[in-house]
Parts: structure tokens; sequence; C-alpha cells
């Protein structure tokens, strides 16, 4: 199905109703989402395309509770989240969603291991005793006491991964994953969140990369803050065909 | 340990020296608490050891019938109530003659109240004619020992007395022979304990004073039950322990030990919050990507909030753990050099676990303050912040836009003059750091400046006699004084005790009488102005005026040995010490009971040898006491020693302030901008381009507190004196021109000095790595 702007998916994971987000007002108001229609499927790998200042990633931060709407619905993990206040949005990014950044932000001063571990502190969800677990699943079981210092970009980012992961969230959203990378590293990332998609996690990539797009099931082009396309595909790329 | 705990760690080492610096000032605050509070209850207990263990009087009461007082006081509910003989007779000790102070103790055994502590020598046997107890500060200032020789004079001649023992006592802790005599030549007054037969014999006189021990638990009140029973039984005046010369002079001091033991430490935890603020800020400020993360994933804003309020603590409770360890150490030391340098018999020395817990309580509010603020922002960190490679750029103010127009000026003067506006908190810290090191200083050397004019005014424009010399009355006159090599100039003089009263106000004071136009004393008018004796009237200090609640043309009543003198308050006089009454020498002496001795004032050459002058005028026959107005110098200076070593140590403690302040946000100034030095110095900027360019911004920030802080310093300075002042001191503020030039440019140095370590950071900095850290 290509060029249809509003896509209807079994099992919906997110939705979105006649979305709007416009920042500031009156002649400085900037409309960054213009009414968004949207449907991600549980256990798709979706992928946001778009130019710089398309609005892709207000959408994301609408996916994941960051941001509230102007207008319209929004329902993520069966939850209404779209007239929500702050705290609210905080209990259910906690709940259902993951993020991993473009800039790893990772603690500088706590090892890759400390480093997902504080999400289980601070959040008071999910288990230390699964930190292993998790930074053997994203290949760093054996640099879980490095310090980032001590880890090359690729690493860090996939010790963010698994942060992301730390509170077992249904969602994850990857706000440019592989934007500080290079190739290898990049396909590395990507790979994992295709390991997570198959592992029936829902996974939405913001990314301005054309070529990361290709390992998506569902690509989703927002350009000037509309949804310029949505294209599904059944069989995406492998993560070794993917270049840029 | 937590994860969370152990980042808060680790956070902190990485800003190790601005953790020290913020660490340090928190000791010096806590520990100058507990140095100076504790001292100070150690020295409050270490009078009240004293006095309850030697019974000091309630309450003590002159009068025509002491006896009467007594039994009114008993009556009235007092615990113990005796009488005593006391009198002024003049006294030779050692070649030197002087009045001193005879004090009866009773025939047999010790007196119950206002007892005396032996602590050389032994109490005079039971029926000896010529035993005698010699006050230990008269002891020391003449080297007397158990079984020397003084003489009395009573009853028209000298009565010679062996010294049976050295004692101490509640009375004369501080040797001070009345209120408006606190501070004397030690060689004019000297404290004799005899028995009472003894006295009577030598002197003839009866009991003149009631001493009254209250109830334990009562307030002594010079209006309670007891003291009006006095009074109703035809005590004169009734005087209170705490109004007692010696304990009132005490107790100024204690005062002051007390107010500074909250001043000076809340001023170094005010600048240790102001600079935990400031590095906190700076560092949640570049962490705002992280936190920004944490709370995209969910992260309590409580539990943020908890994080950084933990960290504050840390820091505030390791620097005050520390200087609770130091200052429970210093409070000993600085009690036993306080009692030792005042001769205060008992030393007291606790360390109160309430004050150590207050000393740790004061260091983690501290943390949690300086911390809230950062911490609150920490927590209320949007989750986008997540998605910026690094801190949000503060957006230029006005300021910034200003300095942008100044084309005329070189870009790096416009660009540290814009960073002083770049981020207004960190320079009002800058600034703080200033101000609050000279309210130290000011406050400091203000108080040491001060007092020392005062001194200043009173022995060289108020009392400008070089020395005063006591005459057996019929015995020498001023002509065989004036004749006397190196004498200048003679006057007579009459002086006396006496109480001023008004309405049901009465202020036990001295009458002076001198010469109309005398050249041995200055009168100074409150307004600055001077004014001259009054033909007729008194002049008085203008303290009086508060006192009785009178104004100049009121007539009050002067009750002297009984007889009461009605006399015209002509004029005020405003004098550093002492509130006394002036008059002509005629109306002084129509006032004050002939006491068989004549007073001079003496004007000495200025070549003049004093010790040689003091020797060949004692000697001479009929004087009876010599007072050198520059030994009378040489006390104070000796009294101010500890108060001198304590402005050193303040000095030295606001220099150590403002550099730790200063350190702190130069550091962070360096820190927040690390990326744009790489960048001016990866341009081939040199390390002392890049330095002078913030050495001008941090200085620029210092000296804008610097108004403030003079400002504030002189306030402070004039508080303080304001809190010592009483009807005995009038004390203002007074600094030579160049003290607040010179005080703005030492914390200008000291912010100088610390940029230092900046300039250590920019050389420092690996631009390299700094510009690859951006990149990614």
């Amino acid at each position: 199905m290509t060029g249809t702007p509003s896509v209807v998916a079994t099992d919906t994971a997110v939705r979105l109703e006649a979305v709007t987000k416009t920042f500031g007002t009156g002649d400085a108001a900037v409309h960054a989402l213009r009414g968004i229609d949207l449907e991600i499927g549980e256990g798709q790998l979706a992928v946001v395309l778009g130019p710089s200042g398309s609005g892709k990633t207000t959408l994301c931060n609408i996916i994941g509770g960051i941001e509230a709407v102007t207008s319209g619905n929004v329902t993520v993990g069966g939850e209404s989240i779209g007239g929500r206040k702050p705290a609210d949005l905080s209990d259910f990014r906690r709940a259902h969603v993951g993020f991993v950044f473009q800039f790893f932000n990772l603690i500088p001063t706590l090892t890759a291991r400390e480093n997902i571990e504080i999400i289980v502190e601070l959040t008071g969800r999910g288990s230390k005793a699964d930190v292993p677990g998790l930074l053997e699943s994203v290949g760093l079981a054996d640099k879980a006491d490095s310090f980032p210092s001590q880890l090359s970009g690729g690493q860090q980012q996939r010790v963010a991964l698994a942060r992301a992961l730390a509170t077992d969230p249904a969602i994850v959203l990857a706000d440019e994953p592989t934007g500080a990378l290079d190739l290898d590293t990049g396909r590395q990332i990507l790979a994992l969140l295709q390991d997570l998609r198959d592992r029936g996690r829902t996974v939405v990539v913001i990314t301005h990369n054309t070529s990361v797009a290709r390992i998506a099931d569902r690509v989703i082009t927002v350009v000037d803050g509309r949804i310029e396309s949505v294209d599904d595909t059944t069989s995406p790329a492998n993560v070794a065909d993917v270049t840029w | 340990m937590r994860v969370s705990t152990r980042k808060s760690l680790r956070d902190l080492a990485r800003q190790r020296t601005q953790v020290i610096a913020v660490g340090v000032t928190i000791l010096l605050g806590v520990m100058l608490y507990i140095t100076t509070a504790g001292a100070f209850l150690n020295l409050t207990d270490s009078y009240r050891q004293t006095y309850d263990r030697l019974n000091f009087a309630d309450l003590v009461s002159t009068g025509s019938d002491p006896q009467a007082a007594a039994d009114a006081a008993l009556a009235a509910g007092a615990t113990d109530a005796i009488t005593r003989i006391q009198v002024d007779p003049p006294m030779r000790i050692g070649g030197t003659a002087l009045v001193g102070r005879v004090v009866s103790l009773p025939d047999s055994g010790h007196p119950t109240v206002n007892d005396v502590d032996v602590i050389d020598g032994a109490y005079p046997d039971e029926g000896a004619t010529d035993q005698v107890l010699v006050e230990k500060h008269a002891a020391d200032t003449f080297g007397l020992i158990p079984g020397d020789t003084i003489e009395v004079f009573g009853n028209g001649t000298w009565r010679p007395a062996t010294v049976q023992g050295i004692v101490v006592s509640p009375e004369y802790i501080w040797a001070a022979r009345s209120r408006q005599e606190v501070i004397a030549d030690p060689k004019s007054f000297a404290v004799v304990f005899a028995p009472e037969s003894l006295v009577r014999d030598w002197l003839g006189a009866q009991p003149t004073q009631a001493l009254v021990l209250l109830p334990a638990g009562t307030d002594a009140d010079a209006s309670g039950p007891v003291a009006t029973a006095m009074k109703q039984a035809g005590a004169l005046d009734v005087v209170t322990w705490r109004d007692q010369p010696s304990q009132a002079t005490l107790q100024e001091d204690l005062d002051g030990f007390n107010q500074m033991s909250v001043a000076f430490p809340l001023l170094f935890l005010t600048a240790a919050g102001v600079a935990s603020y400031v590095m906190l800020a700076r560092r949640i400020r570049r962490e705002r990507p992280i936190i920004g993360t944490l709370m995209a994933a969910g992260a309590r804003r409580g539990r943020v909030l908890c994080h950084y309020l933990f960290q504050g603590v840390l820091v505030g409770l390791a620097g005050a753990a520390v200087g609770a360890v130091l200052g429970a150490a210093a409070n000993g030391a600085v009690t036993s050099a306080y009692t030792g340098a005042l001769g205060i018999p008992d030393t007291v020395v606790r360390t109160r676990p309430w004050m150590l817990a207050a000393g740790l309580a004061f260091g983690v509010v501290v943390g949690l303050v300086g911390a809230f603020g950062p911490a609150l922002t920490a927590s209320r960190t949007p989750p986008a912040e997540a998605m910026r490679a690094s801190a949000t750029p503060l957006t230029p103010g006005p300021w910034s836009r200003f300095v942008a127009r100044l084309s005329g000026l070189p870009v790096s003067t416009r660009l540290a003059l814009r960073d002083v506006g770049r981020n207004p908190r960190r320079t009002l810290a800058t600034a703080l750091g200033g101000v609050l090191a000279l309210v130290v200083v000011i406050a400091s050397v203000g108080m040491m400046t001060s007092i020392l004019e005062a001194l200043r005014v009173q022995y060289q424009e108020v009392a400008t006699q070089d020395a005063t010399v006591t005459v057996a009355s019929g015995s020498i006159g001023a002509d065989a004084l004036a004749r006397v090599t190196g004498v200048a100039a003679v006057e007579p003089t009459v002086v006396g005790a006496a109480t001023a009263v008004a309405g049901n106000n009465s202020y036990a004071t001295s009458v002076q009488g001198l010469e109309q136009g005398t050249a041995m004393h200055g009168f100074l008018a409150p307004d600055g102005s001077t004014v001259a004796l009054p033909g007729d009237g008194v002049l008085a200090g203008q303290a009086l005026t508060d006192i009785l609640d009178v104004k100049v043309g009121d007539t009050i009543t002067l009750a002297v040995g009984g007889q009461d003198y009605r006399v015209r308050l002509a004029g005020l006089v405003d004098e550093p010490l002492g509130t006394s009454l002036y008059a002509t020498t005629s109306v002084a002496a129509s006032i004050v009971p002939a006491s068989g001795v004549e007073t001079y004032l003496l004007r000495l050459d200025a070549s003049a040898d004093r010790d040689q002058l003091r020797d060949q005028i004692t000697g001479m026959d009929g004087v009876v006491a010599y007072q050198d107005a520059d030994a009378v110098v040489g006390v104070v200076d000796d009294y101010l020693g500890l108060f001198y070593a304590f402005i050193a140590v303040m000095i030295a403690l606001g220099s150590v302030l403002a550099l730790a302040m200063i350190y702190v946000t130069m550091a962070v100034s360096v820190a927040e901008r690390t990326g744009e030095l790489a960048t001016l110095r990866a341009a081939g900027v040199s390390v002392g381009k890049v330095a002078r360019t913030i050495a001008t911004e941090n200085l620029v920030a210092t000296a804008l507190g610097i108004p403030v802080g003079l400002w504030l310093g002189v306030l402070a300075a004039r508080t303080f004196l304001a809190s010592f002042s009483n009807d005995l001191f009038t004390l203002e503020l007074a600094m030579p021109w160049w003290m607040l030039p010179a005080s703005a440019l030492g914390v200008l140095a000291a912010a100088a000095l610390s940029q230092w370590p900046a300039v250590r950071a920019v050389r420092r900095v690996d631009v390299a790595t700094v510009v690859r850290e951006r990149a990614a």
C-alpha cells in the first residue's frame, strides 16, 4: 500500500487521529504538525522519514508522551494520552516507552551496567537482575564495567538501547539512532532494532536517512507537518544491504 | 550502594576542586560556629562555676545601715545575707603609692557570700592582727607573694600588713574599682582582704555593704521584692550581680563573642550556599540532555530532585563534619586561651553534642538550600532536552546586545563584557563572593580601627592629662608638684562617687570637678563640637539622658553619702569611655565629701622619663597614688591582644572565603565555555589572551559587587559597634580614609589570585578532545 496518508493496522500499538501541534501563538506560531492520522501496528518496525524541520521529531515526541498535542487524539499501547498532564505522561512513558537518542546521553560517571541500573532505580520499574541479560542482548556483556569514555560510539549507542529496554517497554522510539555513527556501527544498531521487532516489540525510528527506511515494515514520510505517504512492505531489506 | 549514590560520589569527585572550595567554606562556617558559640558557652559556664563555687552575691547594697538591709533581705526571702566593710584607703605596695581597696572578711572562717579562693599561701589565722589577703591582679602587678609586706593608710598613719595569701575573688575577675573605672592603670588599684576587726582597727570604719544570696533559680532584680525590702530598710543603692563592675565588663566581652558566633558563621555559610548553588547549577545545566533522557524514560521527578539534593547534602555534611571536629578542638583551645588571658579562675571546657549536631545540621541545611534550586530545575527538565547535543545556549539578553554594538572595543573585551551578563546568576555569585569577603574584612577591621580611634579620642582629646596624683590633704599642693622637673602643668581636680537620680530612675556614676578653663580635659558635644565647662550645673555623658529620661536644662538629684544635691543638667558630652558627670571644682567640692585626699592632674613634658617621674613623685611625702595615662593604654592594649588575634583570623578567613567563592565561580566560568575556549585555542589564540579575557570578565563581576560590599561592610561594622555600645562605651565607626579602597583592592587581588586555577584549566583544555566531543 503506497501513498495513503491514513493507514489502519490490526493490533494497533500507536494511533493518532487529527493530531495537530503548534508552538507559540499569533504571528510567531509554528505549526509543526497539521492534522496527522496514523496507525502503527504492534510488532511493527516503523520508520518516520522526513527532512529537517518536517515535524518528524515532534511526531516522535507526541507518540512517546514527551509533548502534548494541541488537538487530536493519541492512543499508545491502548492508552489515550491526548490530554494528559506532564506527571501522567511520565507514568505513561515509564510503563510503555523506551527511548534511544542520537547523542546516546550516557552518564559519564557511571559504567555501562550502572547506566542501565539507574533507570531501574529512578523509575522503580524493571529489575537490576535483568541488566546483565540486557547488556548481553546488545553484545556488550564484556563491557558491563566500562565507562562511556572507554566505549566506541556504536557501543555507547548499544548501551543506550539496552537502557531503553530496562523498563521492558512495549514500544521503543529511536530518534536518529544512527545519526552520530558510521556505517558499520550504524548497521549494528539497526540490526538490534530489527531484532527487537522480531521479538515482538513495536519500534519507531525517526530519521532523515532514506537508507535506514529500507529496514522498516512501514515507512511514514512527513513533510511540512503532514504525512506525505505511508509505505508498507512485507519484505524489509536486510541490514547488511543498507548503506549510506 | 545504590547506583544513584555512586553517581553522586563520582560526580562530586569530578568537580573535586570546586567541591573542596565549597566544602572548605562550609567547614569554616561550622568551625567558627562551634568554636565561638562553644567558647561563649564555656566562658559563661566558667564564670558561673566560679560564681557558684564562691557564692557570688546576687545583690549588693550600700547605705547607712547595712545590717538593717541584710535583715530585710532575709525577711523577704534571701537565703543568706551578710554585711562587710569596704573602703578605699591609700596604700603603699613595693614603693608604689595608690588608692587601693580594703574589703573585710569575717574574723573567723570564710564569708558565706563573696568568698575568696586562696591560690597561694593561706587564709589569715584566726586572731591575727596583721595578716591580709591580696587579690591576684594586684599580686601579679606588684609581684607580691605570701610573706611580703604592704602598707595601708588609716587613722593618720601607715599600717604595715603581711601578705598571708593570694586570692581570687568573684568580684574582681576583672579588677575594676567601679563601673566608671573599668580600665585603669593596674598600679593605681589593689584589693586587699582583711579580717573585719583589723579593718575596724585600721580605718575605724563600720560595715558599708550588705551582700545577699537569693534562692537558687531566682532572677536577681534590682526592683524585685528582696531589693525593694532592702531599699525600704535604708539601702541607698542595690546592685545586682549582673551590674557588678567585673561581671558587667566581662559580659560586654561575652556578648560580643556571642554575636560573632552567629554573624560570622552565617556569612560563611551563606557564601557556601551560594557557591554550592553555582557549582550544582552549572553541572545540572551541563547534564540537561542526560536528565532529559532519564525523564523520557519515566524517571520520577521526586527521585531526580532527591538525587541532586543528596549531592548538596553530601558536600554540606562532609564540610560540616570536618568543621565540627576542628571546631570542637579549637573550642577548648580558644576557651583556655581566653580564660588564661583574663585570669578567669575556673575553665570549663565542654564539647556539647547538640552543638556538634547543630553544626552538622547547618551543613545539611546549607547543602539543601544551595542544591534546592538546581535540583528543582533538574526535576523539571523537559524530556525533549534529551534530543539536544548539549545544553541549550543561553539567549543573549539586552546587555549582550548592547555590548555587541560597542564596535569600538576589541572583540576580546566585548566578549569579556558580554559574558558578565551571559549568566547573571554566576555573575551575581562572583560579585557576592566579593561582597561577603568585604563584609568580613570591613566589619573586623572596622571594629579594630574604631576601638583604636575611641582610645585615641579618650586619651588625646578628652582625658588629656598624662598622670593623676592623689595626695593626703594638707600635705603637698599643686606648687610642689609643678616644681618637679618634667611636669609641665598641674591642675586640681575633685572626684567622688555619686548616684544620679531623676524620678524613679537612678544611675551610679562619678562626679569630677575641673578648673573651668581646664587644659586637662576636652568636652566633646554629641554633635562633634567642643563645649565649655559651665559655671554652675553639670555636664553629663549623653547616655545618662536615656537612662534617667532627662534633657538638658532639667534638674537631677545627686545622692552622695546619704545627702541629696540638686543640680542642673547644663549640657551633654559624648565621650568614648564612661558616663561621668563634670562640674567646676567648686561645684564638685560642694557635692563630694572631703575624703582626706586631694587629687591633681598633671601634664608632663614630652621628653620626660615617665617611669622616673612616677618614682620621683610617688616618693614625695604625702603622695598616696599615681596613675599614668600611658599605663591605662597599655592595659587596653593587653586586653585587646586577643581581639587583635581574632581580627587577624577573621581577615585570613575572609580571604579564604573570597578565594573559595571566586574560585568556584571562575571554575564554572571556564567549564561552561570549554568548547568556546577550545575553539579560540584551535584558532591560534594564546593561553594568555584567553586567560585575560576570562580574568577581565571575572574581575568586572567582582568589581560590580564592591560598592555593595563596601556599603554592607560599613553597615555590619556599625551594627557590631552599636551592639557593643552602652552606658560605659560609646563606639562609633572610625576608619582611616584608605581602608575602604584598600579593602576593595584586597578583594580584587584575591579575585585575581583565584584566576590561577582557571588559567591552568585553560592551559589544560585538550583542544582536540573538546572539538571531537562537540562534533559527536
